[in-house]
Order: structure tokens, then sequence, then C-alpha cells
């Protein structure tokens, strides 16, 4: 017993008893509401973890699902998107976007499509192609273009032809860079930076410049060449090719399939055909794929 | 920890293995033991605001108060456990407190001095509490420190003196002193108290 307990019983009056009485509900009165808000609190502080706990465990999940959604479809990706099988060997490592399709002169051309196309002979038979009966139909299949060819209605106006032509080299458009056998980051750097960048005509002026100061050259040529091919200049392109052809058999393919489109632009569509025929012949060649459904849209 | 576990609230009546353990902690003003009966009557609370058409957000106000009187009744003594759920009392006790609640709207524009809690005992003590409680607080704040901390840890937040001496909350180092200083303070409230009762003549 406390003292003032102690004090209430002997010493006091009625009145001071009474108020000790209320003073001792009040207390107990203050100790039950701060009881009940201190459970209040924690039921509260409950209720948020739990809803904490959830949202992470949501968010948890969802990117969870969004891994596998990438891991999915970047895998998926990956096969259409591979350049035509001659690129590369399947152990070098990914090409980049820029990258022409190009051979290794050293290896042997591969005959076999990308992987996801890969289906076994004995169990897929394969209908005589129409227009090249000996070529079997799954030799055909390659991806689409990279890039699309150039805009057509920009630089040469608006007419129907234009436009026509534009949709049909964008199937076939199978030009990118860097060019074969031709590595040019040390020697022209800024141009080289302007090529990936697909700056065709910063890239031009710069070979004009060069070209003023320096004797011209295989090099020179080629890269002025494939620049105006980008820029729809087929006529001009063919004057370039022209000096280098037949002169380095590494890149005789690529600057052969070059010259058809350059062609194609120039509206000499018969030399085109002609030139894709030759090509689509060459079981050898590594344009030859690009080459057949050239000539199969453009018949 | 399995993971539906982790992603729910966690059930405060797991630790009582039966009514008994349960009362004897809501007894002791366990936090676990009240939560436990609150979150068994929860549901009721929202029915019965339903059923009486009360405010939709009273639900919290209508578990307190039924709480109040539930934990005040344990505490007195009359309430005692005979082997029903603690939380089934305490649904009774909403049930008479969302009556009240009722009544209290109905007569607003009156006299509510009249008509309110005049039939139920338990809402007119709980409510004669209430009002103790407040001047309580009043009294307090006008007795200032050292007193208000010594009796608030004790008689309101419910701390052994021991503990209190142990973590410095006050500036008395032994419990002996700390119990005199309290028992001083609670001398004076009372003179405070019954002053007031004279001069409002109660």
């Amino acid at each position: 017993m406390e003292k003032y307990e102690q004090y209430l019983s002997d010493n006091a009056e009625d009145d001071e008893r009474l108020a000790a009485a209320q003073v001792l509900e009040g207390l107990a009165g203050l100790r039950l509401e701060s009881k009940l808000h201190e459970v209040a609190v924690e039921e509260a502080a409950q209720h948020r973890r739990t809803i904490w706990r959830r949202l992470l465990f949501t968010l948890a999940a969802l990117a969870f699902l969004a891994a596998v959604a990438y891991w999915f479809f970047s895998k998926n990706e990956a096969t259409p998107s591979m350049p035509p099988s001659e690129k590369q060997a399947p152990s070098a490592p990914a090409p980049r976007k820029e990258q022409a399709p190009e051979q290794d002169k050293l290896e042997k051309p591969r005959e076999k499509p990308p992987i996801a196309q890969i289906k076994p002979k004995e169990e897929v038979p394969v209908p005589p192609d129409p227009i090249f009966p000996t070529f079997a139909l799954q030799d055909e299949l390659i991806p689409e273009p990279l890039n699309s060819a150039p805009d057509l209605v920009a630089t040469r106006g608006q007419g129907e032809a234009n436009a026509a032509l534009k949709v049909l080299l964008d199937q076939f458009w199978y030009v990118t860079y860097p060019l074969q056998g031709l590595d040019i980051s040390v020697a022209f750097p800024s141009v080289d930076e302007n090529l990936k960048k697909r700056d065709f005509t910063a890239a031009y002026l710069e070979l004009e410049q060069l070209s003023s100061t320096q004797a011209a050259n295989d090099t020179l040529h080629y890269l002025r060449a494939y620049c105006l091919l980008e820029t729809g200049e087929g006529q001009e392109a063919l004057l370039h090719f022209a000096q280098i052809q037949n002169r380095q058999l590494a890149r005789e393919p690529q600057l052969q399939w070059y010259r058809g489109l350059a062609l194609l632009l120039a509206d000499k569509r018969p030399k085109a055909l002609a030139l894709f025929n030759v090509i689509a012949a060459n079981a050898g060649h590594p344009y030859r794929r690009q080459a057949r459904k050239a000539l199969k849209l453009l018949q | 920890m399995r993971i539906t576990e982790w992603l729910t609230p966690s059930n405060p009546c797991r630790q009582f293995e039966n009514n008994e353990q349960l009362f004897q902690a809501l007894k002791s003003l366990n936090n676990s033991a009240i939560r436990c009966v609150q979150n068994k009557a929860r549901p009721s609370a929202k029915q019965l605001v339903e059923q009486y058409k009360l405010d939709p957000e009273s639900v919290d106000e209508l578990l307190n108060q039924s709480s109040l009187i539930f934990l005040r009744k344990i505490e007195d003594g009359s309430y005692q456990i005979q082997g029903h759920a603690p939380s089934s009392y305490l649904v009774e006790i909403m049930k008479r407190v969302a009556l009240s609640m009722t009544r209290k709207r109905q007569t607003n524009y009156e006299s509510i001095e009249d008509h309110h809690d005049l039939h139920d005992p338990d809402i007119e003590a709980s409510n004669r509490q209430r009002e103790s409680a407040e001047l309580v607080r009043q009294f307090l704040g006008q007795m200032g420190e050292p007193c208000t901390s010594v009796i608030r840890l004790h008689h309101i937040e419910g701390y052994p003196d021991e503990e209190v001496v142990r973590q410095g909350w006050t500036r008395y180092t032994t419990t002996d002193s700390l119990k005199i200083k309290r028992s001083d303070c609670m001398k004076k409230l009372i003179q405070i108290a019954r002053q007031w009762r004279n001069t409002n003549n109660i």
C-alpha cells in the first residue's frame, strides 16, 4: 500500500475520499484508453507490414515474369534476325546490326538456313522451286533485310514508279556496313563513324575531300560507290564500281551484288536481272539466295 | 515460413490455447489478447453498423468503446469467464453500444443528457469513467513535471518501478524515492480533484 492510500484510509475526509475515487477511476480509464491506443497502433503497423509484403511479392513476381518474357522473346528474336547463313560460323560472336552479310573466304560456304528454319529433309518434302527447279525451296529462306532501301521518293520525286521501286528494293536490300574485306576504322575513322551512323551524305562529303587530296584508289572508289548506292544514286555508284571491278577476289561477290542493286537504281533492269541470274546460279556465291529472292520478286 | 503465412497478417489468437488463457491475458491487458478479441469481434461490428444504419466509419469507434467497457468489467471483476469465448461477450456489449449510438443519433437535436444511456449501467459507467479520465488528464497537465511523468508511467502506462528506475525515465534513482515522490504527487492530484469538486458543488 502506498502512502497516499494509507492516508486515505486513515485520516482523509469523505470528500477527499470521493475525490480520490474519481482520480483513480480517471487513471484507470486513461490506462485502458492508452492500452487500446497502443493496440490500435500495433494493428495498423501489422496491417502496413502485410501490405508492404504483398506489394513486394507482387513486384518480385512481376520482375520474374518480365525476366522470363525478356528471355523468351530475346531468344525468339535471335534466330530470325540472324544474317544470311554465310555470315557467321555458329561459334562466332553475335554480329552487329550494321555488319554486312559477309562470308569468310577461307571458310566453306554453309548451305544451312537459320536454325529455326532447319527441318530434316527426310521429314519435310520440299516442293520444287518454280523459278529454279533445281534449288531447294528451303535454300530461299533468308531473313528480311536489316536495312531499308534509300528513300527514292525523297531523292527522285513523288512518282509512282519511285515508290514502287522502293517497296520492291526494301524486300531484298541486303546492303550493310562494314563492307567486306575493308576496315577503315584506322585509316578513315571519321568516315567509318559516319557510315556506322548511316549518315551517308556526311561520309560521302568527307570521301570527296579525301579524293581531292589523295590519289584515287580502290578503297575510296568502293566507299564512294557504297555511299552513292545507299543514297539511291545508282548511275553514279556504277561509275565507281566499274573502277574496281574484277580487282579483288575477296570482295568481288559483294561488289557483284551491290552492282546489281545499283543497276536497278539506274533503271537498268535487264542488266540487273542478268547479273542476279549469274549470282543465283553460282552455288558457292554468298549472295546467291539474295539474288534468287530478287529474281523471284522482279519476275 | 510459408509464403501464404508471410503474406497474411499474423493471427494474434494463435498463442492462446483456450478461452481461459485468453481471459487471463486480457486481465493483464496483454496486447495480443486485446487484438485477438477485437479481430474476432470486428466482423460483427461491421454487421451492427450496417444493421443500425450507423456511419460506416464508426466501426472502429464502436469496437473501441465496447472494448473499453469489456476491459473495465474484466478489471473490476464483474465479468468472469464461464466457458464462453470472451469475444462473444464483447459482441454482446457491442450490440448495446450500437443501440446507444443509434439513440444518440436520434436525439441529436434534443437534450442528450435526458435520453441517452439511461437504461444501460455499463454504458453509463463507461461514460462516467471517460469524464473522470478527461478531468484527470486536465489535472495532470496542471501539476506539471515530474508529477505528470511519475504518475503516468505507473498508473497509465503500467511500467514497474524497477523498469522506470533502470531506464532512467525520471530523475529518481531508487524505487523507494520514486514511490515516495509518486505518493506525494497522488496526494497533490487528489487535492486538486477535491478542490475542483468543491468549486463545482459535486
